[in-house]
């Protein structure tokens, strides 16, 4: 098998995977980082959602190959303890219930927030349609979109 | 005696823990832990449980340590978790552990300072002696308390003391983790040496595998067996299919693409289709129905039934899938003639029943470690995927994690079954209803989960939500049958199951029935409330119309009910009596439609009185996740049968609400001191007619199929 050389959250990582292995299965099953949701392998959920170099991109859709030479942050990326702006407006407006695609939702927000640090309503929306939530997390993830947009600024 | 549990050699000199019952253990370290017989899958079970307990322990929460409780195969179905009937079920059992390990620690601070145990109160984990405001921490009392006897009748708080239960702001117990991407569900374990399963299942229920080609997978990498997975018959009901096993998960995933199997499928069963089968349900409404419930008064009586003047509706609504966000997957091994699995199970007895029935083992032998769910809405109460699992896992020493991709998650799903109702009324001089009657044709949920195929004992459960002695309004004549169709997919239990047809149908039916008697939506409700008196109904459960009311006034005065709007809004109320978990709720909405067909809800406003509240933002966002639920069920979601299995493959096909379909839901409690209701599915069955109701005032156009998409409608 060939090995690829990643930058993932920031420190290098080696694998050695099928060279059409999705970006989603080397990071859940060969570098254990698990984080990163499996939701349907197809695209059409956001479950697996990470940013390459800081754009949202669904790792199940992208192979660990294309992503040499790029920057990958996933949820474990993102802080140490819980202490970003994004996970701390999380905790404040108390958004997940069963938790599974909060990761995608989370890292969908980060890549909004960085080209677009005040979005609308309508902004939402639109950044996050392609994010599926079961649970019916919606109008909370809106709201600490706009908390998160708030405590980045401080 | 409670035992004093002494952690493992050195630990034991500096840390003592005592266990006065199951359900909770305090330490010498500070750590209190609550022990969580219930399932978490969204719910907050793991918050809201450890919520009861400390009320009455007096704990402060910061010292509380929640532990999901190790799985016991010989209590039955103590860990089983669906129904919305958790908080329902432990609240008095929490209650009374708290209650008696307060009394044991403040009997052990009493003889410590020599006083009586009036003179002592408990408060923020410690004993205070009111005498003298001397305190020892709970911590420093454990082995004191571990020598006392457990009292039998502890005395229970008054609920005007309660500081814990109904406390606003608590954070879920294991949002750090959720946000952080640490939490662990079933699909996030990997054992030592652990090797990977996908399965090709015969898409057409009772078809076989016949062969299959393994050049077809030859040149893809890791693989190292492929071999037959049986069905494993009723109350399993897996399909026939071929394992994958592999080193490699991504190999399991794209051999089980390219495996080429032939089926030995039933020619009848392989040509059912959706339409195929509603044709099937509407010959069933027109026939002798299998069973007659609620009879009541005349209705049953022919000549109503040919009264012209009646008014005659039909629902058809269709199948649905769970589509939790994580896919079902469950890891097994097999080892000494044992099994040990991990994974999220609603229903561990079940794969304890099921699957030691099926493999000669006996039930101890099958040991779960349970993990958290990523969503369950009453799919993870089925066993097959666990099945599954130690089935092919019997083929190896290690254990083996099997996986289902999206596609086989929706295409071997437990189903919402679909249905065709068939609604008939006339109305007295007075306007009300006279003799009602609800034909209900469906593929029933019994013949599946209790392994009753074709038993017409089970059909009750299919008349649930208002058609099974648990009509909640004051209607003079009454009948309802249910007549039972083979089914052509596996059907299951399903957020809100039965009254998410039998409650969507009456509520979009009485509007037609308002309607005609010229009232509005909420006028007639109430008639139809005003001179029921509170007490058991016909089904058994308990009953308080005034809790009826209540709601739905209370939902009509938020949305202005009364105020004039503009020509093209719409206004809608629909309530729902969710009787085994005593609440009750009512929507309202205020929706304009374009030409186009497109929906724009206005307002959406929810009111509901569930008795006390344990975590009222957990409460919340069950309300809020409930909605969703329904706005997914009134307008997008739907599974479709072609030659026999399921078409839908993914959420590209199978469509449920996204961010911009749902708008801001206001939320309105009663405030009420009455034992605990559920909250999981009580507030999902009224959004549905309750949306049906507004575009049907804003478009005076009446839509009897559901989902809505179908006749055009989106969000």
């Amino acid at each position: 098998m060939p090995s690829y050389q990643l930058n993932v959250n920031g420190k290098a990582a080696s694998v050695d995977v099928p060279a059409d292995m999705p970006l989603l299965w080397a990071l859940r099953d060969v570098l254990d980082l698990t984080g990163t949701k499996y939701g349907c392998g197809v695209g059409s959920c956001g479950s697996c959602t990470v940013l390459i170099d800081g754009r949202a991109v669904k790792s199940c859709q992208y192979t660990a190959a294309a992503a040499v030479g790029k920057k990958i942050t996933t949820i474990e990326g993102l802080s140490e303890d819980a202490t970003h702006p994004i996970q701390q407006a999380w905790i404040e407006l108390n958004v997940p219930q069963c938790g599974y695609c909060q990761a995608g939702q989370i890292m969908t927000t980060a890549a909004l927030l960085k080209t677009t640090p005040n979005p609308t309503d309508a902004e939402i929306d639109a950044a996050m349609e392609g994010v599926v939530c079961r649970c019916g997390t919606y109008a909370r993830i809106r709201k600490a979109i706009h908390k998160a947009a708030e405590l980045s600024k401080k | 005696m409670a035992q004093l549990i002494p952690i493992n050699g050195f630990a034991a000199a500096t840390t003592d823990c005592f266990q006065p019952s199951p359900l909770i253990k305090l330490c010498s370290d500070g750590k209190i832990i609550v022990y969580v017989i219930k399932q978490e899958m969204g719910q907050g079970v793991q918050t809201s449980l450890p919520m009861i307990l400390a009320e009455e322990l007096e704990a402060d929460l910061k010292d509380i340590v929640v532990e999901a409780m190790t799985f016991d195969p010989t209590k039955g179905g103590a860990f089983d978790t669906g129904g919305s009937t958790s908080i329902i079920e432990e609240y008095m059992p929490l209650r009374k552990a708290g209650a008696a390990a307060r009394e044991m620690l403040v009997a052990a601070a009493a003889a410590e300072w020599n006083t009586s145990i009036e003179n002592c109160k408990a408060e923020k984990s410690k004993v205070i002696n009111t005498t003298n405001n001397k305190e020892i921490a709970y911590k420093d009392l454990i082995s004191r308390a571990s020598a006392m006897p457990i009292p039998k009748d502890s005395i229970l708080k008054n609920y005007k003391d309660f500081k814990v239960i109904g406390k606003q702001g608590q954070k879920k117990t294991n949002i750090k983790d959720i946000v952080s991407g640490k939490m662990k569900y079933g699909i996030d374990l990997k054992l030592p040496g652990m090797l990977y399963a996908t399965i090709v299942r015969c898409p057409v229920i009772g078809g076989k595998v016949k062969s299959w080609n393994i050049d077809s997978i030859s040149k893809i990498e890791g693989i190292i067996k492929v071999f037959e997975v049986k069905e494993m018959g009723e109350q399993i009901d897996n399909r026939s299919g071929v394992a994958i096993v592999s080193s490699m998960r991504w190999s399991a995933l794209k051999a089980q693409q390219q495996l080429k199997v032939e089926w030995a499928i039933d020619a009848a069963a392989g040509s059912v289709n959706s339409a195929s089968y509603f044709v099937e349900l509407k010959k069933k409404l027109g026939g002798t129905p299998d069973i007659i419930y609620n009879e009541k008064g005349d209705a049953v009586k022919d000549v109503f039934l040919k009264d012209a003047t009646r008014i005659n509706s039909t629902y058809t609504l269709p199948f649905i899938a769970h589509a939790t966000m994580e896919p079902v997957n469950c890891t097994a091994q097999f080892k000494d003639g044992k099994f040990e699995i991990w994974g999220g199970f609603q229903s561990p007895s079940k794969v304890t029943a099921t699957c030691s029935k099926y493999f000669g083992v006996k039930p101890k032998d099958i040991f779960i470690n349970l993990l958290a769910m990523g969503g369950g809405f009453g799919r993870k109460l089925n066993a097959d995927y666990g099945a599954e699992a130690m089935q092919i896992a019997k083929e190896f020493s290690v254990p083996v994690q099997l996986i289902y991709t999206r596609a086989d998650d929706m295409r071997f799903d437990v189903y919402r079954p679909a249905s065709m109702h068939k609604l008939s009324c006339n109305l007295g001089t007075d306007k009300m209803p006279e003799q009602w009657e609800h034909d209900i044709a469906i593929s029933p949920v019994g013949d599946f989960y209790l392994g009753m195929r074709g038993s017409p004992f089970w059909l009750g459960i299919e008349a649930g939500g208002g058609a099974y002695g648990d009509m909640y309004y004051d209607i003079k004549g009454l009948r309802s049958t249910v007549t039972r169709i083979s089914p052509p997919v596996v059907v299951g239990w399903w957020r809100a199951v039965n009254f998410t047809y039998n409650n969507v149908v009456i509520e979009s039916f009485v509007d037609e029935l308002a309607k005609k008697a010229g009232m509005d939506g909420l006028s007639y409700r109430l008639e139809l409330l005003k001179k029921l008196q509170p007490g058991k109904i016909k089904d058994g459960s308990l009953y308080n119309p005034r809790r009826m009311e209540a709601v739905l006034k209370l939902a009509a005065e938020k949305i202005d009910w009364t105020k004039k709007r503009a020509s093209g809004r719409g206004l809608g109320i629909a309530c729902c009596f969710y009787n085994h978990a005593k609440a009750y709720t009512a929507h309202a909405f205020e929706v304009s439609v374009d030409k186009s067909k497109k929906v724009i809800v206005h307002r959406a406003v929810v009111a509901t009185d569930v008795g006390t509240i344990i975590d009222p933002d957990g409460f919340a966002n069950q309300v809020e996740g409930g909605f969703v639920w329904g706005l997914s069920a009134v307008m997008k979601s739907e599974i479709t049968i072609e030659k026999g299995g399921v078409l839908e493959s993914s959420f590209f096909d199978f469509e449920v609400a996204r961010m911009p379909d749902v708008p801001k839901l206001e939320i309105h409690i009663v405030q009420s001191n009455e034992d605990p209701g559920g909250a999981g599915e009580t507030s999902v069955p009224s959004v549905i007619p309750g949306i049906m109701n507004a575009i049907a005032a804003a478009t005076g156009v009446r839509v009897r199929e559901l989902p809505l998409k179908k006749s055009g409608y989106f969000f």
